[in-house]
């Protein structure tokens, strides 16, 4: 029987304003399982990122999670913690990757000295010697060959492949159930994207670890994850394993998504109009605006409904028989 | 006779701190015909841009000439250089930091044409911006608006009409796509196709993403620390890539099909600094998975390899399988 490690449910994100709150994040689920690598993919405005910050309770104001739960498995739920609790299980049970390295990094201190720091805020007392022999094991773990030179250099002497790499092996330093990246390969060029995706597949995961990885690229969902869940507007519009949603998706969006990737002699999906404005909370579907199959169910908003086992779509298409959208 | 024509231009800087010296373009010969699209592509630090900004004068070379409609251009004055501009033109890869935020769309787009265009009065300026930015599918009301009312597939859509109103005959487009989401992406690259076609364009397209540039280019042009490793029709260099970089690039490609897997050649560590480049012996060299003491002794030239498939590679004959299988070393980091 897989074990859960991270459940959530009926996660919603708000930011709000002045004149108007704007819903990043309207009721979203997903779970991952130990020994999984679960991708969230969409385009920018959708929510992913902003969904994960708030399940790591890292969101600034105005941005507030208004809803929801996130349970870590032994810990209970994320949402529901105290900060005191929260800095606790975040990087002991629940470690985080950012997209720019840089950032998570500190440019005034030494490679060594942050990795000692992360061993002291979670009352790991341990003599210097054992805290630069465990830093250095990770280093090496994470495909680094000279650790002692990263460990007494600082940020900015990093190449931004070996800065991710540093990052994840301070994530991986507490051995977390369960490592949250976004993005974390954006920034990098393609050749060295690959090595650190490897890395994660290989390195990071295994029977009892997982990894909620954030991207906007398809390609890495194919290559690297076990399962999708694809992000619309700030809701989940389908869910289920790569081979699935990839092989058959079953919402137009996830088509659309698939069919705008450049292939020789293929017509390019031309998805038209733009994301909706997430300040009003729509009644109808917010896909119906550009869908090519819009019926009159869809001015009722869908919910997420499971068409097959381990495959959910939010699309009233999915009730109609025989019409596909591939 | 090519319509561009680049012969054998060098481009150095000076590195920040006075210490040593970038060598971000080296000897680079390349031509590009009327109607053609030629992708240049390459990681960040390969000298792609420079290159790209060489062509269009807004670098001056070191060394070599750049030739356009038979005219090399580093010869010409100012004067002169700025009517060669209407022909030759650019789109940058950010939409947003390409555009004045104080200039209303129309005024934007109208620009070249006061320039380019003395003799054209303003009324006939104003009917050839409705024009052209219904031709770039924009609402032609949206020359009243500012760039940054604007999404980003739209300020990349203003950046294009500000490229053809002078009916140039070449674009160079530096990373047109690059910071836009795919389903956007998608609708430029189309907008990009369906201009080439009717008016004739030629296309310098600039890329790090090989999908994209397999969908637009006829042929390609693979930069690494400012040289070209290999070269030639866009389906033979991606079929039958000859230089252990392309090979690396082209597998670093993710297939978004779950059940294929492309073939692997993984290089060795991260792309190099280009202050640090060899004098002698091949620029991949520290990184490449099958260097053989040969290819650190001479320079590598790039040598025919098969009809207008060029490779900078001594090894570039031997098959791919027994290239990967001496790659196969399992995971390699620096």
């Amino acid at each position: 029987m897989t074990q859960t490690l991270l459940s959530v449910r009926d996660l919603s994100v708000e930011f709000v304003g002045h004149k108007s709150t704007v819903h990043a994040v309207n009721g979203v689920n997903l779970r991952v399982n130990a020994g999984e690598i679960v991708g969230i993919v969409g385009e920018s405005g959708c929510g992913k990122s902003t969904a994960v910050k708030g399940i790591l309770g890292l969101l600034q104001p105005p941005g507030q999670v208004t809803g929801g739960e996130a349970e870590l498995a032994g810990h209970g739920d994320l949402l529901a913690m105290k900060n005191k609790q929260l800095r606790r299980v975040r990087g002991a049970s629940v470690g985080y990757v950012a997209q720019n390295p840089f950032g998570s990094l500190n440019p005034i201190y030494s490679i060594e000295v942050q990795f000692r720091n992360i061993l002291r805020a979670h009352g790991e007392p341990a003599s210097q010697k054992i805290a630069r022999e465990r830093a250095r094991t990770m280093l090496a773990n994470v495909g680094i060959a000279g650790p002692d030179r990263v460990l007494d250099g600082y940020a900015h002497q990093l190449s931004g492949g070996m800065a991710q790499r540093v990052v994840i092996a301070m994530a991986m330093l507490l051995e977390p159930e369960l490592i949250i990246a976004d993005e974390p390969t954006t920034g990098l060029d393609v050749t060295v994207q690959r090595q650190i995706l490897d890395l994660i597949r290989d390195r990071v995961v295994d029977s009892t670890r997982g990894i909620l990885l954030v991207t906007h690229d398809l390609g890495v969902i194919a290559q690297y994850c076990h399962r999708v869940v694809v992000m619309y507007a700030g809701k989940v519009v389908e869910a289920g394993s790569v081979e699935t949603v990839f092989g058959d998706p079953a919402h137009p969006y996830t088509s659309a998504l698939l069919g705008a990737i450049p292939r020789p002699g293929h017509e390019l999906t031309r998805l038209r109009g733009s994301v909706p404005d997430l300040r009003v909370i729509p009644t109808e579907c917010s896909f119906k605006p550009r869908c090519d199959y819009e019926f009159a169910a869809c001015s009722v908003s869908p919910n997420l409904r499971e068409i097959a086992p381990d495959h959910l779509v939010a699309c009233h298409l999915s009730e109609r028989v025989g019409h596909g959208t591939s | 006779m090519a319509l561009l024509e680049l012969e054998g231009i060098s481009k150095q800087f000076h590195a920040r701190g006075g210490k040593g010296i970038v060598r971000a373009v080296n000897d680079v010969s390349l031509s590009i015909d009327a109607g053609e699209t030629v992708a240049l592509i390459g990681e960040s630090g390969s000298g792609k841009s420079t290159l790209g900004r060489l062509v269009l004068r807004l670098l001056e070379p070191d060394q070599g000439a750049v030739r356009f409609e038979g005219i090399d251009l580093t010869k010409l004055n100012t004067k002169e250089m700025r009517e060669v501009r209407a022909r030759l033109q650019v789109v940058f890869q950010e939409p947003f930091e390409s555009l004045n935020p104080r200039m209303s769309v129309g005024d934007i787009v109208s620009e070249p044409l006061i320039i380019h265009n003395r003799a054209m009065n303003s009324s006939e300026r104003e009917i050839r911006v409705r024009e052209t930015l219904e031709r770039v599918g924009l609402r032609p009301d949206s020359a009243t608006r500012l760039p940054g009312q604007l999404s980003g597939g739209q300020q990349q859509r203003v950046g294009i009409a500000r490229a053809i109103i002078t009916n140039p005959s070449l674009i160079v487009l530096d990373e047109p796509t690059s910071s836009l989401d795919l389903s956007v992406r998608a609708q430029i690259l189309t907008l990009l196709a369906d201009l080439q076609r009717e008016l004739g364009l030629a296309y310098l397209f600039i890329s790090h993403d090989i999908s994209t540039v397999e969908y637009v280019s006829q042929r390609i042009a693979v930069m690494y620390l400012g040289e070209i490793l290999e070269t030639g029709p866009v389906t033979d260099v991606i079929k039958d890539p000859r230089h252990p970089y392309t090979r690396a690039l082209l597998s670093s490609r993710l297939s978004t099909d779950p059940n294929e897997s492309l073939p692997r050649l993984r290089l060795i560590g991260d792309i190099g600094s280009p202050t640090d480049v060899r004098e002698i012996g091949c620029v991949l060299a520290p990184r490449c998975p099958m260097v053989i003491d040969a290819c650190r002794d001479r320079k590598i030239e790039l040598e025919p390899f098969a009809p207008h498939h060029d490779v900078a590679c001594i090894r570039a004959a031997e098959t791919s399988d027994a290239l990967l299988a001496s790659s196969s070393s399992g995971i390699e980091y620096n």
